[in-house]
């Protein structure tokens, strides 16, 4: 009996109590505490965003100014939808610190460049799976650690420079986004050994080689790329690289690690679209009857760059890409038949067809010999679903439109070129 | 040594409730929900986002803060105002649900399917897609938009809370009895519905659906729609088959019509004019500033 009150005793010593505040109190000098730092930070937040439950998908930045009535402030380095919101323009919503099972950061009202990371679609659910409440687990005045409260991601959101002037810091990651992405081809590299190929986008990279896959998403930074968190290429840890424009390549920063531009095996150069030997064949409908067309084609350089290639019933613009060598022929406008007869090439999937002028075809390898390069092409993810010909439809305006759509012309299927060597 | 001594004498009750409201910031939006609907109606209009009053399952983006202002000022005319113009205001007060809660996008199921609105018990009324308020109100047919993805939720749960207060005439599922199919609603068309005496594809649920839905439908259209329905359900139908769904129609809308005069008081038609004239009036409203 002595001994239990003394130790009943022992716990009453406030010396001995692990808080010393009631949890709820805790909770509320917690939130103020938050909050303070949150407004403090006068030029705002750069909140690293990592969408999916395995930030798969890519890494943007988002700028956010809090003040103290409850309004933030948004933009954001990318913007995956056209949703009339463009990278860079100012956004206000607004923000509460709850209690939940901690101090929580809701962004309550809908925000475009925050809650685009979790909104659903009808086509994709769950949308890119990220949170718009993150309980704070860390928080300074300059870093704030978030846990997403439904996905369970950790992101960091750190203090922006006092001149970082928003607008201008917006644009140099969105062009650096382009500049990355547009290396398109790459190949990694451990010091000089070549680890393997593959692609980068504006969003992430992948190369593939004989010991296996190096993957990531990434964000972009002032000087190049940043990924979620280290991964480990060829013994060593990598997670930010610098872009060089001259050499064309992304440097591991603190490694020999680089991500360098290579030509594809299949590039086609410039020059030899234009004095190469080109055969064009596809399929056509005429006489109520498919029939095989085939005929030498020829490539001419437009001053904007694009190509125009002869050889079909009418000339038809591509568009050359110097970063892989190949070619997309896209929905246009081909020649006026008669008076009020405006004939389109019209992205189709056999039951519908557009007029989109970004849907179209891309050139691919289909096979690649000492003697023969054959071109085939494929639905470019623009327009309609499952594209597989173009329709040669005919508008009763230059404007195509639902009200001026007149009739079918022909159609072109298994468009091919072959470049004989 | 007494037990009394244990306890620690030095410790003294906080003056500060741990029961404290957890959200205490009140901007003027929330000053206007609390002056306009609160305060007279008892009703909370929730259009902060929280997933603890959401669905958890679903995947949401919250309500943007200018569409709520103008979807709750849309409420406050067409909704609340048109009954309190009609039955009085203790009658909206008594009988609409106590939150209203604002969803920014739709609520996809699986499948790809959307939720137009929930209900839970009267109490909690839910409203997705806020976020497509203006679009909506930038179309012609912007009340047809309104009564398709709000209104004729609105008042499809208030019909409930209706008859769950006083029982309709036993009656009324007679008439269309051995034609309600539960969840297959949806696989039989409008056409089909009007032929068999039913105002919507949803009527076909159960008889309390096919109750409310005839309010729903008769006070957010006018009286050429309701015309066309009764005309249609009672048109020969393509295969030369004859139908009587119109006058069935007329027949449970007279029940509906006895049951709001002679258990809540008000007249159906008049409620309609008064929905019809106020949706109207919402093309001239400032639905933007908050007073």
């Amino acid at each position: 009996m002595v001994a239990v009150l003394a130790l009943a005793q022992t716990s009453c010593s406030s010396d001995d109590r692990v808080f010393d505040d009631s949890s709820a109190n805790r909770m509320e000098n917690a939130i103020n505490e938050y909050k303070e730092l949150l407004v403090s930070a006068e030029n705002g937040w750069c909140l690293e965003m990592f969408p999916g439950e395995k930030h798969e998908y890519l890494g943007a930045s988002i700028y956010l100014k809090f003040d103290k009535d409850g309004k933030v402030t948004a933009t954001s380095d990318y913007h995956p939808v056209k949703d009339g919101y463009n990278v860079g323009d100012l956004f206000e919503s607004r923000y509460e610190l709850i209690k939940q099972q901690g101090p929580l950061l809701s962004f309550i009202t809908y925000n475009p460049f925050v809650h685009i990371w979790s909104e659903p679609s009808g086509s994709d659910v769950d949308g890119y799976e990220s949170d718009y409440e993150f309980v704070v687990t860390k928080a300074s005045a300059t870093e704030f650690e978030l846990k997403g409260r439904k996905r369970g991601v950790t992101l960091h959101m750190y203090a922006l420079d006092k001149d970082t002037d928003w607008k201008k810091s917006i644009t140099e990651l969105s062009d650096m986004r382009k500049k990355c992405a547009a290396l398109k081809t790459i190949a990694l590299f451990s010091g000089s050994n070549k680890l393997g190929s593959g692609k980068i986008t504006e969003t992430d990279f992948k190369v593939s080689g004989e010991n296996g896959v190096y993957k990531s998403s990434f964000l972009i930074t002032k000087t190049g790329i940043k990924l979620y968190a280290p991964i480990n290429i060829d013994g060593k840890s990598v997670s930010e690289f610098t872009y060089n424009a001259e050499a064309k390549e992304l440097n591991a920063v603190g490694s020999d690690v680089k991500l360098a531009f290579e030509k594809p095996a299949d590039y086609i150069d410039l020059d030899t679209y234009l004095n190469g030997d080109w055969t064009l064949s596809l399929t056509y409908y005429v006489s109520k009857t498919e029939k095989k067309y085939s005929r030498k084609a020829k490539f001419t350089l437009n001053e904007d760059g694009t190509l125009t290639m002869t050889g079909a019933h009418f000339p038809i613009v591509c568009n050359y890409d110097d970063g892989t060598g190949m070619i997309s022929i896209k929905t246009q406008y081909l020649t006026m038949l008669e008076e009020g007869a405006y004939l389109f090439l019209c992205q189709c999937n056999g039951q519908s067809l557009t007029w989109d002028y970004n849907s179209g075809f891309d050139g691919y390898t289909s096979s690649l010999t000492d003697k023969q390069h054959v071109i085939k092409f494929k639905d470019n993810g623009m327009g309609v679903n499952n594209a597989n010909s173009f329709y040669l439809y005919v508008f009763t305006s230059s404007k195509p439109s639902g009200d001026t759509m007149d009739g079918t012309y022909t159609y072109y299927k298994d468009i091919t070129l072959t470049l004989t060597k | 040594m007494s037990l009394a001594s244990v306890s620690c004498s030095d410790d003294s009750l906080d003056n500060r409730s741990i029961f404290d409201t957890a959200r205490t910031e009140q901007n003027d939006f929330d000053k206007w929900i609390k002056k306009n609907f609160t305060d007279p109606y008892n009703v909370d209009i929730v259009y902060k986002l929280d997933d603890n009053i959401s669905d958890y399952d679903y995947d949401l983006a919250p309500a943007e803060y200018n569409q709520s202002v103008k979807l709750a000022k849309i409420i406050k005319h067409v909704w609340f105002g048109a009954y309190d113009e009609v039955a009085g205001v203790d009658f909206t007060r008594q009988l609409v649900p106590r939150t209203i809660h604002f969803v920014g996008s739709p609520a996809y199921k699986g499948d790809g399917t959307m939720v137009l609105g929930t209900a839970e018990g009267g109490l909690v009324i839910t409203l997705y897609m806020v976020n497509n308020m203006n679009k909506y109100l930038s179309q012609d047919n912007y009340m047809e938009l309104l009564n398709h993805y709000y209104f004729k939720t609105m008042h499809h749960e208030f019909g409930h809370i209706l008859h769950q207060k006083k029982p309709y005439d036993t009656n009324f599922p007679k008439i269309c009895a051995g034609l309600y199919i539960g969840g297959d609603w949806y696989l039989h068309s409008e056409t089909e519905a009007h032929q068999l005496g039913f105002i919507s594809q949803y009527s076909r649920n159960m008889e309390y659906d096919d109750f409310v839905e005839l309010i729903a439908n008769y006070v957010t259209h006018d009286q050429e729609w309701w015309d066309a329905a009764v005309a249609e359900g009672n048109a020969k139908g393509s295969d030369g088959t004859t139908h009587n769904g119109g006058d069935i129609l007329e027949e449970k809308l007279a029940i509906v019509k006895a049951y709001c005069r002679n258990s809540w008081g008000f007249d159906l038609d008049e409620l309609r004019d008064a929905v019809q004239r106020r949706s109207k009036e919402l093309s001239t409203m400032d639905l933007t500033t908050l007073n």
